[in-house]
């Protein structure tokens, strides 16, 4: 039983892998056959060897005990901090586009961030589940948790990368609130920080400016600031039903930039039509679903949360880039998981789903979790009972 | 406030299970998901023909295949206009250059047009500048010396985004020839005058397109198949000109020009029976293949200047005396040289041509002749007072039953070709004493020549008012006939056989004689019928002693096959007469002459049968 969950979830990820090596080499291949001395199999190639790479760590690590990682939570946590930091050192970072956020080791660059959205989650779900008790504290559980996430968070937005780092909050929130992180707190920070932090972030980036002022009207600047979300929308649109066949897209031939990577759900959708966009969108809600349902059978609160964070970081990151593709949201440079090119990228998130199969692996039966979920519960409803007398002798209180 | 801190601060241990909170992820997760199926739907299926649009205007260049423009000839099918494609124009696609070779490219065909490097910079500052675009031309027409290098160097690999297109040119193989009829096109291959402008809509070729699918750089995408929609050609354009005539009215008309140094000449030949118009030219003329700038020399005079007609529109008047039978060619009319008109001041005379004595026949204590010898000898006063029998409606309705006043229905001309209607005073301006003396002796109304030839024509054809046109036939380039013309009755003039054919043709015979004013226009071999008018100038207000020479007539008098106009304005020149006094510039001095070796060439041409010579006494 344990197996057919992990052997699902393995076959889900490998479906998404799938469609992405086809549609880099699709999306790719075009881009340098004008220039007959660049191999038009340049992309695809570099893409073919982190994937190798990500399914060899995902072999590796899903051989490995998941707890594991609880015990070294603090050393990874660690080490991303010091790589993150790293990419704002001159000489280690590299710029490109205005931006600190590689850092290279010989030919290969990676992104720290893409390291930093393992480490965080490994943290994050270590704290949870270590200090499951006071997590619901303002002061022991909040606070810290925002802090640990915060230096993440403040690191990935100084080189500066604003999406990654609100991504990096929203992923290990997540994983916070499933360990029993008080939504209230978060809700009312949130709702105090808002106003100035908009504010702050509207007025210090032109660029957020500009892609808001894009969202809102993408027509007003079709061959400027609009263009690719303008372009993005044309190769969806003429998608239609069926699509245009793979291969055929239009829009990759330089009119829809970033076709390999952020926005290549663009080219799918033009070159699968709506059939396989909702196809790719149905693989990823049903990795969400495999990943509740280990979640659900994980044989501790650590690897439940684990599972927790990794798939719903994958499906954030899919929503949100699909999101940003089809103009529902504001632009932000987010690649789709397994399908977008992207070498660190790849090969972290196919990481972090040996963490989930390791996780899997030692899925408890069916019975075992539903008792685990009751002394959970239990365990729960006790502090509901001591909180429900506490209120009662308040609002007594306050009565007299 | 202090119960909100103690709700938001309380210390509380966690209060639920990951596997719990799970559930409500998924709900979260499943809300989303649907959202982006819904606007997936939304763009893919919904507004899918949309954008579908909007991907295939963007990606698709369509190239233009160019039509040839069609063929104008004449009747006897000599090519009058054609077009050719030649040369070559240098064009860029400064999109398909990319920016790190736009110097060199720009460098390169300074180069190859062996221009210097200030030629080059400015090339790539206007290929920077249009880096957007898709066309940019370079030259227009490249010398034929660089062609070569241009095409090897094109070959070589070495000019990205450069294009030699062939020149399209409109060819008047015979330059100024009937040019007031064929017109020409503008650098646009627009029609602007004659035939060119009115037929433009079937002469214009359809062009084809091309549409490549290009990449957003403007580059074709290689083994994507180019639609092609063919180009199909022009109609061509068959004229009623023959070739043949009109070579001898310019012919004739270059030989007035340089006898009578002219400021004007129009010479029209017009098929009697059917109004087609055989041949046509006026002088100043120019070269369709370099139109110039000179409005004048381009504005087809024939029809869009009106002029006094003076004493060509004497048969009129009697015409239209006979039609009501007022009288007959034999009917008596008293003649004195000079007549004054009640109310009216100045004198009618005939000062300087009066009947001679000798010819008068004394009627009644009176010095009579009979009508058709008053218009042989263009007696104004007789003109007058058959003009006074008529009265002012009759020779009114006489006049606009020829169609004067209104335009003639020339399928060349129209308002929009500057065509004038000439001008009668409406009848409710007309006087007694002043009206009908002028309208008797050609005054106060203003003609075209081709309404005074069409005038002719009528009594000629026995009285039919024909539609002058000069377009014989369109075949689209299929071969399919797509408009012919059918010769078309503008006006009945209700004028019988016997008033035109026996009595006006009698008469007008008579003035091409010895006897009448266009002696010197008669020939052996054809008879013509005709009249001759010397119209004044109006100069500043008065009339001048500038005159407008014009002779207007139809051959062979008693079948006739052709009518012919000829008009010379101001003729300057001096020629000498046999006793070497120069000759005073007449209708039947001038005029007649031009006209009637005209008509002996175009008759001959036309293989018409000579009349029988005629007996010695008639012809003295």
């Amino acid at each position: 039983m344990q197996n057919t969950l992990r052997n699902a979830y393995l076959l889900n990820v490998l479906a998404l892998v799938g469609i992405g090596v086809v549609m880099v080499f699709s999306s790719s291949a075009i881009r340098v056959m004008p220039d007959a001395e660049v191999d038009p199999f340049i992309f695809i190639k570099r893409h073919l060897l982190f994937v190798g790479l990500g399914l060899a760590g995902m072999v590796l690590l899903q051989r490995m005990d998941h707890t594991f990682w609880q015990r070294y939570a603090k050393p990874i946590y660690v080490l991303g901090l010091a790589l993150l930091a790293a990419t704002l050192i001159p000489g280690i970072g590299t710029e490109f586009n205005g931006a600190r956020r590689w850092i290279r080791f010989g030919g290969i660059g990676i992104q720290p961030s893409d390291f930093g959205k393992f480490a965080l989650l490994i943290a994050a779900a270590s704290y949870a589940a270590i200090r499951k008790d006071e997590l619901g504290s303002f002061v022991k559980g909040f606070l810290p948790a925002c802090l640990f996430t915060g230096i993440y968070s403040v690191l990935c937005m100084a080189q500066p990368d604003f999406g990654t780092s609100l991504f990096l909050g929203a992923s290990s929130f997540l994983v916070l609130l499933a360990g029993g992180l008080r939504v209230k707190h978060l809700l009312v920070s949130v709702l105090v920080m808002l106003p100035v932090a908009s504010v702050v972030m509207y007025s210090k980036f032109d660029h957020i400016q500009d892609r808001i002022m894009v969202f809102l009207d993408p027509a007003a600047d079709p061959r400027g600031k609009g263009h690719q979300v303008n372009q993005s929308l044309i190769a969806i649109g003429s998608g239609g039903l069926e699509g245009q066949g793979l291969g055929n897209s239009m829009q990759k031939l330089y009119y829809l930039p970033e076709q390999e990577t952020d926005f290549i759900f663009a080219v799918l959708a033009e070159e699968a039509g709506f059939l396989g966009s909702a196809l790719t969108l149905a693989l990823f809600a049903s990795l969400v679903l495999l990943g509740i349902r280990i979640a659900a059978r994980a044989p501790d609160r650590f690897g439940s949360l684990l599972t927790i964070g990794v798939t719903g970081a994958i499906a954030l990151q899919a929503a949100i880039n699909i999101a940003v593709v089809t103009a529902s949201v504001p632009t932000k440079g987010i690649g789709l998981p397994f399908i977008s090119f992207g070498g660190s990228g790849c090969f972290f998130y196919l990481c972090a789903v040996g963490l989930v199969l390791s996780v899997a692996r030692r899925c408890v039966p069916a019975e075992q979790a539903r008792k685990l979920l009751a002394e959970e519960l239990a365990d729960s409803r006790s502090e509901q009972s001591l909180r429900q007398s506490a209120r009662a002798r308040r609002i007594t209180a306050a009565g007299a | 406030m202090s119960k909100l801190l103690l709700w938001l601060f309380a210390d509380r241990p966690a209060s639920s299970s990951p596997r719990r909170s799970a559930v409500w992820g998924l709900g979260v997760i499943a809300v989303v998901i649907a959202g982006l199926c819904g606007r997936l739907y939304d763009l893919q299926v919904v507004q899918h023909e949309r954008y579908l649009e909007r991907r295939n205007s963007n990606s698709t260049r369509a190239v233009t295949l160019p039509g040839t423009r069609g063929r104008i000839v004449s009747e006897d099918g000599v090519t009058l206009a054609q077009t050719t494609f030649s040369g070559a124009s240098l064009v860029v696609n400064p999109r398909a250059i990319p920016a790190d070779e736009r110097a060199a490219v720009a460098g390169r065909l300074a180069q190859l047009l062996e221009r210097d490097a200030a030629f080059a910079a400015e090339l790539e500052r206007e290929l920077y500048l249009r880096r957007d675009k898709f066309f940019y031309a370079v030259m227009r027409e490249v010398p034929q010396a660089h062609e070569a290098a241009f095409r090897a160097a094109m070959a070589g690999g070495e000019l990205p985004g450069v294009e030699l297109r062939a020149i399209e040119t409109r060819e008047y193989p015979l330059g100024d020839f009937a040019a007031h009829l064929v017109g020409f096109v503008g650098s646009d291959m627009y029609g602007q005058e004659g035939a060119e402008r009115a037929l433009e809509k079937f002469l214009a070729a359809k062009p084809g397109k091309r549409l490549i699918t290009v990449d957003a750089l403007g580059r074709p995408v290689q083994g994507v198949d180019d639609t092609v929609q063919a180009a199909c050609d022009g109609a061509n354009v068959e004229l009623t000109i023959n070739a043949g005539i009109q070579a001898i009215v310019e012919d004739e008309l270059r030989e007035c020009v340089d006898n009578w140094d002219p400021v004007t000449v129009t010479v029209i030949v017009m098929e009697t029976q059917t109004g087609a118009i055989l041949g046509m030219a006026n002088y100043p003329s120019f070269d369709p293949n370099k139109p110039g700038t000179d409005a004048a020399a381009r504005t087809n005079i024939a029809i869009t200047d009106p002029i006094e007609p003076r004493s060509m529109f004497k048969p009129l008047i009697v015409c239209s005396a006979y039609q009501r039978g007022i009288l007959t060619p034999e009917s008596m009319v008293e003649y004195t040289p000079e007549l004054s008109v009640p109310g009216r001041k100045k004198r009618v005379s005939d000062h300087g041509h009066e009947i001679p004595a000798d010819q008068l026949t004394l009627y009644m204590g009176r010095n009579c002749v009979s009508t058709s010898a008053a218009l042989v000898k263009s007696s104004n006063t007789v003109m007058t007072r058959i003009g006074l029998m008529l009265g002012c409606e009759n020779l009114y309705n006489s006049i606009t039953g020829f169609g004067f006043g209104r335009r003639t229905g020339f399928d060349l001309g129209g308002p929009s070709f500057g065509e004038s209607a000439g001008r009668v005073r409406p009848l409710a301006d007309w006087t007694v004493p002043n009206s009908i003396p002028s309208v008797s002796i050609g005054y106060e109304v203003q003609v075209t020549p081709m309404q005074m030839l069409n005038c002719f024509n009528a009594i000629a054809n026995g009285g039919r008012v024909m539609k002058p046109y000069a377009v014989n036939r369109v075949t689209a380039a299929d071969g399919k006939v797509l408009y012919e013309a059918q010769p078309t009755v503008l006006l009945d003039t209700g004028l019988s056989h016997e008033v035109t054919r026996v009595q006006m043709n009698e008469t007008l015979k008579r003035v091409v004689s010895g006897e009448g004013t266009a002696g010197s226009g008669a020939l052996k071999e054809y008879r013509i019928a005709g009249k001759t008018g010397t119209a004044h100038k109006v100069k500043n207000g008065q009339y001048s002693s500038d005159k407008i020479c014009s002779f207007v007539g139809y051959a062979p008098a008693d079948n006739p096959v052709i009518s012919v106009i000829v008009v010379v304005n101001e003729a300057r020149g001096k020629v000498l007469n046999k006793w070497g006094y120069p000759i005073r510039h007449y209708g039947g001095t001038v005029a007649a002459p031009a006209m009637s070796r005209i008509t002996l060439r175009a008759l001959k041409h036309l293989g018409v049968p000579e009349d029988a010579p005629l007996p010695e006494t008639v012809g003295k």
